[in-house]
C-alpha cells in the first residue's frame, strides 16, 4: 500500500498512478481518470497485486452499515423473477442471514421452546448435582453462567412476561408469554443493550401469545435485553419504548 | 423438494454458485437467504430509503442469477462478489444527478425519523461485523468522512474536494491513509483482511 512518494525514478505517470490508486479502489475516480488508470495498470501488470490489496480493503466498507431487515416480499419478488417453483417461493426464509448451513430448524419457535425447556432441566439437574458434589469448580462456574433473568412487560404487553436464558457461551434465548399480536404492519424486535446502546438482535412473532427466539449477537458485556414493537421488516434503531426488559447487569 | 432444500443449506457458497450457473433456482434461493441481509444493509446505507434499497438489492440478485458464470472464486468470496454488485449498481444510480438529489432528501428525512426513542437516547451502533467497525474506529473522523462519501455516496474525489472545500491532494491523501489504517488494523492483530 504505497504512497505517491514511492514513484521510482520520478516517473510522473507512476506518481499519478499512486495518487489515484486509493480513489480507484473506492470507485471515486472520474470516468476519464479511471480509463487512464486502467490503461496504465494494463501496461504494468506487476501493480495488480497492489491494486487488489487496496480493493480488498475498500470492499470491507460494504460490511460496515448497520444491519437491516428486508421485507419478506423481496424474497418472493426476486425468486419469481428467476422462475423458481412454488415450493421454493413458499419456503420460509431464515429470519437472519446464516453463513453455515443446516441450522434453519433451530430457528423454529417450537424447537426453541423445547430447547429452552431442556436448558431449564439441565440447569436444574446440574445445580442439584453440584449441591451434592461440591467438587468441580469449573462446572460450578458453568452453571452460574447459565442463569435466567426474568422479563416484565409494560405498555401494550403489560400482561406479558418471560425470561432470558443465558447459555454460558455469550449466547441467550428469549422466551416470552402472553404477548399480544403485534399491530398490523409491526413486528417484535429484540435488542441487546451494551454501554447504553441498543443493537438489533432479531425479529420474532408470537404464536398464540408465546414466543421463543435466540437473541442474535454476543451477550458479552450486555447490560440488558429488550423488546420493542417496530415497523414490519425491523428498524435499525428502536423507534418505540421497550415493552419487555431483562436487566443483565 | 424438502430434502433438496436441506442439501442446499449444507453446501458452500461456491458450490451453490456452480449450481446457479446451471440455472438451479433452489441453489439461488439458498444464496439469497444467506446474503440478502448484508446486501440489503449495504443498499439501504447507500440509498437511504427502504424501497430504493429493495429495488437495488433485487437488481443485484438478478444480476447474480444472470452473471453467475462471471464469478471467479480466486478473486474473492461469493459474499464479496455479491456486495460488489450491490455497490457498483448503487454507485451508478447515485451518480445520476436526479437520483442524487432525491437520495439526499431522503437521507435528511431518515435522519429525522429514525432517532431512537427516549428510552434509547444513545447513538445507534450495531454490533454485527464487529471487526470491520472496530477497524473503522481507528480512523480520524476526517479520513472516515472521505471514505464514506466516496464508497457509500458515490462521490468522486473531485466532488469530495469541492464538497468539503479541501485541496484535491488532501482528499487523495485521506483516502490513501484511511485505507492504509484499516489494513494496518488487521495486520497489527495478525488477522487477515476479511474477504
Amino acid at each position: 500500500m504505497s504512497g505517491p512518494t514511492r514513484a521510482p525514478g520520478g516517473d510522473p505517470d507512476r506518481t499519478r498512478f499512486d495518487e489515484l490508486a486509493a480513489a480507484y479502489a473506492l470507485g471515486a475516480l472520474t470516468g476519464e481518470e479511471r480509463l487512464w488508470f486502467e490503461a496504465y495498470l494494463a501496461e504494468h501488470p506487476e501493480l495488480n497485486a497492489e491494486v487488489d490489496e487496496l480493493e480488498s480493503v475498500a470492499d470491507l466498507l460494504a460490511l460496515a452499515p448497520a444491519e437491516q431487515e428486508p421485507s419478506p416480499g423481496l424474497r418472493r419478488s426476486v425468486l419469481e423473477r428467476v422462475g423458481a417453483p412454488r415450493e421454493i417461493l413458499s419456503e420460509a426464509p431464515p429470519r437472519r442471514e446464516r453463513r453455515e448451513g443446516g441450522r434453519r430448524w433451530f430457528l423454529r419457535p417450537q424447537v426453541l421452546a423445547a430447547a429452552a425447556a431442556v436448558l431449564f432441566a439441565v440447569v436444574g439437574l446440574l445445580a442439584w448435582n453440584f449441591s451434592l458434589r461440591d467438587q468441580n469448580g469449573d462446572l460450578r462456574d458453568e452453571v452460574a453462567e447459565r442463569r435466567t433473568i426474568q422479563m416484565e412487560g409494560s405498555g401494550l404487553a403489560s400482561n406479558a412476561g418471560g425470561e432470558v436464558l443465558m447459555t454460558g457461551d455469550d449466547q441467550a434465548v428469549l422466551v416470552a408469554r402472553e404477548l399480544p399480536p403485534p399491530p398490523e404492519g409491526e413486528v417484535y424486535e429484540t435488542w441487546i443493550i451494551r454501554d447504553g446502546v441498543p443493537e438489533p438482535a432479531g425479529l420474532f412473532e408470537p404464536r398464540d401469545g408465546d414466543a421463543a427466539t435466540t437473541v442474535r449477537g454476543s451477550m458479552e458485556g450486555a447490560e440488558a435485553v429488550a423488546v420493542t414493537l417496530e415497523p414490519e421488516g425491523g428498524s435499525p434503531m428502536p423507534t418505540s419504548d421497550p415493552i419487555l426488559v431483562a436487566p443483565l447487569a | 423438494m424438502a430434502d433438496r432444500g436441506r442439501q442446499y443449506l449444507l453446501m458452500a457458497d461456491e458450490d451453490l454458485m456452480a449450481l446457479v450457473e446451471s440455472e438451479d433456482s433452489g441453489a439461488f434461493a439458498g444464496l439469497y437467504d444467506r446474503h440478502v441481509r448484508a446486501a440489503y444493509s449495504l443498499a439501504y446505507r447507500m440509498m437511504g430509503d427502504r424501497q430504493a434499497a429493495e429495488d437495488l438489492a433485487q437488481e443485484a440478485f438478478l444480476e447474480v442469477w444472470r452473471a453467475a458464470r462471471s464469478y471467479r472464486a480466486d478473486r474473492g468470496s461469493v459474499r464479496t462478489w455479491i456486495l460488489s454488485i450491490v455497490h457498483n449498481r448503487g454507485i451508478d444510480q447515485l451518480r445520476s444527478s436526479a437520483s442524487r438529489r432525491r437520495t439526499q432528501d431522503k437521507v435528511e428525512a431518515v435522519a429525522v425519523t429514525t432517532q431512537p426513542s427516549e428510552a434509547f437516547a444513545e447513538t445507534w451502533r450495531n454490533s454485527q461485523r464487529v471487526q470491520v467497525r472496530e477497524a473503522l474506529k481507528v480512523l480520524p473522523p476526517e479520513q472516515l468522512k472521505v471514505l464514506e462519501l466516496a464508497y457509500f455516496s458515490g462521490y468522486t474525489h473531485l466532488e469530495i474536494a469541492e464538497l468539503l472545500d479541501l485541496p484535491l491532494g488532501t482528499v487523495k491523501g485521506r483516502m490513501r491513509l484511511g485505507l492504509k489504517k484499516i489494513r494496518g488494523y488487521f495486520e497489527d492483530r495478525g488477522m487477515a483482511v476479511p474477504g
